[in-house]
């Protein structure tokens, strides 16, 4: 037997040597992060060999070496981003998503005489895909008219440019994040959905300055991932230097374990409850901010809301006694709480995009907007406007690839409304339905000149490619959405990866991955979200497999064959070196960028030192952390809105006389997210009680309240696909509370069928006391994964989900269902 | 010999096992239970006063190491640069001596056949000769990790050598330095009891003829055994479904 020293070190030399084998001969590339996670401004830094990535670690143009980086930083360093952008759990397997077999190499056509959802497709040409997909574009256009040719789910950068030059098409408005703030911050502040002019704070500065942190249905740790994690970070940094920090969620969620000191559990969709009766108590008892409410908050807006919180019109003061029926917090609580709030300035009160994306939701965060108005918490350090997680501007945007076309197609329906809009229309075609009431529906937002839609076309993927799918996943209730699919004429889908979603399909167009097969500046386009403001090059570390292309590079061939391919894409020749085309254009970009840069007194990296080093810190240059809305109040700057203060009632929506009309603000500006019908929906944040919630009669027939959230292994459905995730760290399964397990003989584990009257699906059960009795929660992105019967067994949550209520909110996140113990088995495909 | 070591902040640790994925991925190991880092996550009471434990566990490459002198091929070695423990697959038997010996619950094997070799966290020598950190104090994003001499991070973070859920630190004096997790605060007034009423009730916009939200109050507060998913901490799970089941979760 081998003893002693020397078997140690020959031991050490094997075991070691075998270690360091795995990585030898690498070369070591930076690239930015192309996810749709709200930031995606991370640095990875890949390792490749061969070709191959053999790993992804995390940043380190700072603190190299360094784990616990807050130990070695001031505030200064933590203000200005002196730290690594360590990404989120998923970034580490990056790489395994772009070898899944499920990839998609080739384009595909269905095969003739089989039918959409069964699945069977054919390669073909690029060219053969391209001159089918322009020739069925034209022929619709001859025989249907422009507005024939749509998109679902949520706008796209390169349609809309294509649409416009070509003078064709249609798209929804509004996009499923955050409808309803983009509304309040244009209704409330003046500030227009799309223009990031008013962000919020960056973290260093709710680390800095905020008093008292709340996160409402805000959930850091679990959502928007890398950044979110940046979030996380400083919050519990905050926490750590002694900042109270409260947490209100129906779940026990991880934020609420490691971020907060108190969780208050809330009845799902009843927020602005609990809201109302906090304004009742800051207003009846004087605790509001009288000299701010003052100076910056229109009276009218005041006093209607005043009015209606004590009950002065509708005989019902919205006290605590009140609420606690509603959103099941009790009265003591609210109480509590309000007296906290109330002597605590400034604080950080923060939305997550969960509440107000329920029904109604358009009231949650008005509601929690006028909150943090009447407590004077707008435009100063350490409060919050709490719609947008975006920083300050960023001073570089990308633009695209040739001047933006002036006029655009018009936006006729609330993009999460396509299937309706698509079935209705038969409807109104066959004299059943009026245009108005159409119109209504569907959340029609155009002059009311133009002639109705004439749906022929879905025109599907190609921008943030990794989660397209979700257009069945997650836009419309998955049945309807199938269904309107039908009455196309043709569907045309650009994805990366396969799977039941697009056998909706006839042409399916292989797409490169964003992240590590294309090639671009990313993070120009819109502010750091969190804190985060970089730019960051994607150099394409990896080839595509087998004909995949980039979106841009499809897009501008259909261009090409519609005829307009010059104007589309002014850098790439026709014929000429895509690439060379593409870097010229890349090249411009990052020259126009650094100009702006340099002025604000950055170093900028030369175009070559950017491409090798992967990352511009922006947040460098300030010297002090952001918040916004700071004119308002710093410098007296009126906002634009009709008096230039805060609005907590809205002039348009409390004229009839404007209902139905296509509504531009007094500056001429359109308002991105109010439909020309608003419908029931009031000028002042109200409480109205969610459409099929746990107060519906349908709980006779389906007793559980559903709600799906985000997950955290996922980026929508994308990684779905990756077992060192599914299997490795997590289970997709519905959670439930014990109480509601035992009633129907389930134990964690047990597979269980939900189903109501939208659809049917088959999950593993996780009973946890961590939700509330009552209630249930799939998470969101699930693959839709059909048996024969229509059985959903990837259990995507959208299949029970049903249409519209709230004329902003884009709701499918909630509806009544029945769960019971399966016990069958999975049918052969 | 500089004896290196491991800090954990568990106050800091949101379960979110990126310190494992990437740990997974640069070893090249395939989906399934080797999991040189295994994060936990379980829950502690019930609604409405319930808690979630969460904890990140590796080898904390002992000054005494219990494997090392559990294994009877002598297979495993304390290395003597970085003081980190390690396995020669070579002489491994798979006779599982060292995962009984272990108090971490830190040996994994690939399945549960007899023979299989032990495998465990590596201090990612590799990594340290290359004068990089071990990956998952790298990828961590809360900073719950910290890694370095041992002295050093005892004088940084001070000599908490256990945590409530794991072994007393005097049985094998691991290499780590640990902090706990935060207690809860009762910053505003809260009734447990009476939001289980309210919750009961559907609410003011209900017919009067809807059944409450749920009947048995003792069923939510009270749940009998084996109905809830990882209601207790596994660190040393005897089997792979053990292993997965108890470091995965439903986030």
């Amino acid at each position: 037997m081998p003893t002693g020293q020397s078997s140690t070190i020959n031991s050490r030399e094997a075991v070691v040597g075998k270690l360091k084998a795995l990585h030898v001969d690498e070369e070591i590339v930076y690239s930015g992060c192309v996810i749709n996670c709200g930031a995606g401004h991370c640095v990875h830094k890949i390792r490749r060999k061969n070709g191959k990535i053999t790993a992804i670690e995390p940043d380190d143009h700072y603190n190299r070496g360094v784990g616990r980086e807050d130990v070695v930083l001031n505030d200064t360093d933590l203000m200005k981003n002196h730290l690594q952008t360590r990404g989120c759990p998923m970034a580490w397997v990056f790489h395994k998503l772009i070898e899944t077999p499920d990839r998609i190499l080739y384009p595909l056509k269905r095969v003739e005489g089989s039918k959409r959802m069964e699945g069977k497709y054919e390669r073909i040409s690029w060219d053969e895909a391209l001159d089918l997909v322009a020739k069925k574009m034209e022929e619709a256009v001859d025989n249907y008219g422009p507005y024939s040719i749509t998109t679902a789910y949520q706008p796209s950068p390169h349609l809309e440019r294509l649409f416009a030059l070509w003078g064709a098409g249609i798209e929804g408005w509004g996009w499923c994040s955050k409808d309803p703030g983009r509304l309040a911050g244009h209704l409330m502040g003046g500030v227009p959905g799309w223009s990031y002019n008013e962000s919020s704070n960056d973290t260093a500065d709710v680390l800095l300055n905020s008093k008292l942190i709340v996160l409402w249905g805000f959930e850091p740790t679990i959502n928007h991932f890398g950044p979110g994690h940046q979030v996380a970070y400083y919050l519990k940094m905050a926490r750590e230097r002694g900042t109270p920090v409260i947490c209100i969620e129906p779940r026990y969620t991880v934020a609420a374990e490691v971020l907060a000191d108190q969780w208050i559990p809330i009845k799902p969709g009843t927020d602005a409850a609990m809201m109302l009766a906090i304004g009742f108590l800051l207003m009846s008892k004087n605790l509001y901010d009288r000299e701010y409410v003052q100076k910056y908050v229109d009276p009218r807006g005041f006093e209607e809301w005043r009015s209606y919180l004590l009950g002065e019109k509708d005989g019902i003061p919205k006290t605590p006694e009140w609420a606690e029926k509603i959103c099941g917090v009790p009265a003591e609580t609210i109480r509590g709480f309000t007296d906290l709030y109330a002597r605590t300035k400034p604080t950080w009160l923060w939305l997550g995009w969960g509440p107000p994306r329920k029904s109604r939701g358009e009231n949650v965060v008005r509601a929690a907007c006028a909150l943090q108005a009447i407590t004077g918490n707008w435009g100063v350090a350490g409060g919050s406007v709490p719609i947008d997680m975006g920083t300050r501007p960023k001073p570089a945007r990308m633009l695209p690839y040739g001047e933006i076309p002036k006029v655009r197609v018009p936006k006729m329906y609330r993009s999460h409304m396509w299937a309706q809009m698509v079935l209705l229309k038969e409807k109104v075609d066959s004299g059943e339905m009026s245009a108005d009431e159409y119109k209504a529906i569907i959340g029609w937002r155009a002059p009311n000149d133009l002639p109705l839609p004439t749906p022929k076309i879905l025109m599907g993927g190609g921008t943030w490619l990794h989660n397209t799918r979700t257009v069945i996943n997650a836009a419309d209730s998955t049945n309807d959405h199938i269904k309107a699919a039908h009455k196309m004429d043709f569907i045309i889908w650009m994805h990366s990866h396969m799977s039941p979603a697009l056998w909706i399909s006839d042409v399916i167009l292989p797409c490169n991955d964003q992240s590590l097969e294309d090639r671009r500046i990313w993070g120009g386009g819109t502010p750091g979200y969190g804190g985060f403001v970089n730019i960051t090059y994607v150099p394409g570390v990896v080839e595509p497999p087998g004909e995949a292309k980039p979106a841009h590079w499809i897009h501008t061939e259909i261009a090409r064959r519609l005829g307009i391919g010059e104007v589309y894409n002014t850098y790439c020749e026709e014929g000429g070196n895509w690439w060379e085309g593409w870097e010229k254009y890349l090249r411009n970009e990052f020259d126009r960028m650094a100009e702006e840069l340099v002025e604000q007194g950055a170093k900028m990296p030369t175009w070559e030192e950017f491409k090798k080093d992967g990352l511009i810190n922006v947040q460098e240059l300030n010297e002090e952390p952001f918040h916004s809305y700071r004119s308002f109040i710093d410098q007296g700057k009126p906002l634009r809105t009709k008096t230039g203060k805060i609005e907590l009632y809205s002039y348009v929506i409390g004229d009839e006389s404007q209902r139905g009309q296509f509504h531009l603000d007094d500056d001429g500006r359109i308002i991105d997210n109010l439909p020309n019908d608003w419908r029931d929906l009031p000028p002042i944040p109200a409480y109205q009680p969610m459409y099929r919630g746990m107060e519906h009669d349908d709980v006779k027939r389906f007793p559980l309240f559903l709600l799906s959230a985000y997950p955290r292994y996922r980026n929508h459905t994308t990684f779905w696909n990756v077992p060192l995730l599914r299997g490795d760290c997590y289970r997709h399964a519905v959670w439930m509370n014990p109480a509601d397990a035992q009633a129907r003989g389930v134990k964690d584990g047990d597979l269980v069928r939900i189903h109501n009257n939208k659809g049917v699906g088959v999950i593993p059960a996780y009973v946890t006391s961590r939700i509330l009795p009552g209630m249930i929660v799939i998470h969101h992105g699930g693959n839709y994964e059909p048996d024969k019967e229509g059985v959903d067994w990837g259990c995507t949550p959208n299949i029970f989900f049903t249409d519209n209520e709230s004329p902003v909110t884009a709701p499918r996140v909630s509806n009544l269902v029945q769960i019971e113990k399966f016990t069958g088995a999975r049918p052969e495909a | 010999m500089t004896q290196y070591g491991f800090f954990f902040d568990q106050s800091r640790c949101t379960g979110c096992r990126a310190c494992s994925i990437s740990c997974k991925e640069w070893y090249d190991i395939a989906p399934g239970p080797l999991k040189y880092m295994r994060v936990y996550q379980w829950e502690q009471g019930t609604f409405p006063n319930v808690r979630l434990g969460l904890l990140a566990v590796n080898c904390y490459h002992c000054d005494k190491p219990a494997c090392i002198d559990a294994c009877p091929h002598q297979a495993i070695f304390k290395e003597e640069k970085y003081g980190a423990v390690l396995i020669d697959e070579d002489r491994c038997q798979g006779e599982r001596e060292c995962w009984e010996a272990c108090p971490y619950g830190a040996i994994v094997y690939a399945s549960d056949q007899k023979g299989e070799k032990a495998h465990k966290c590596t201090m990612c020598v590799d990594r340290l000769e290359a004068k990089e950190i071990p990956i998952c104090v790298h990828s961590c994003s809360l900073r719950a990790l910290d890694f370095g001499p041992i002295d050093e991070l005892r004088k940084k973070y001070g000599d908490c050598n256990t945590l409530e859920e794991l072994p007393d630190g005097s049985l094998t004096r691991p290499s780590a330095v640990f902090k706990p997790r935060d207690e809860k605060k009762q910053l505003v007034p809260w009734n447990g009891q009476k939001v289980l009423e309210l919750w009961q009730q559907r609410g003011p916009f209900a017919s009067a003829d809807l059944p409450p939200t749920f009947n048995d109050k003792e069923a939510v507060v009270n749940p009998p055994s084996g109905v809830r998913g990882r209601d207790r901490l596994v660190l040393k799970a005897k089997t792979v479904e053990e292993l997965m089941t108890a470091t995965r979760d439903d986030e």
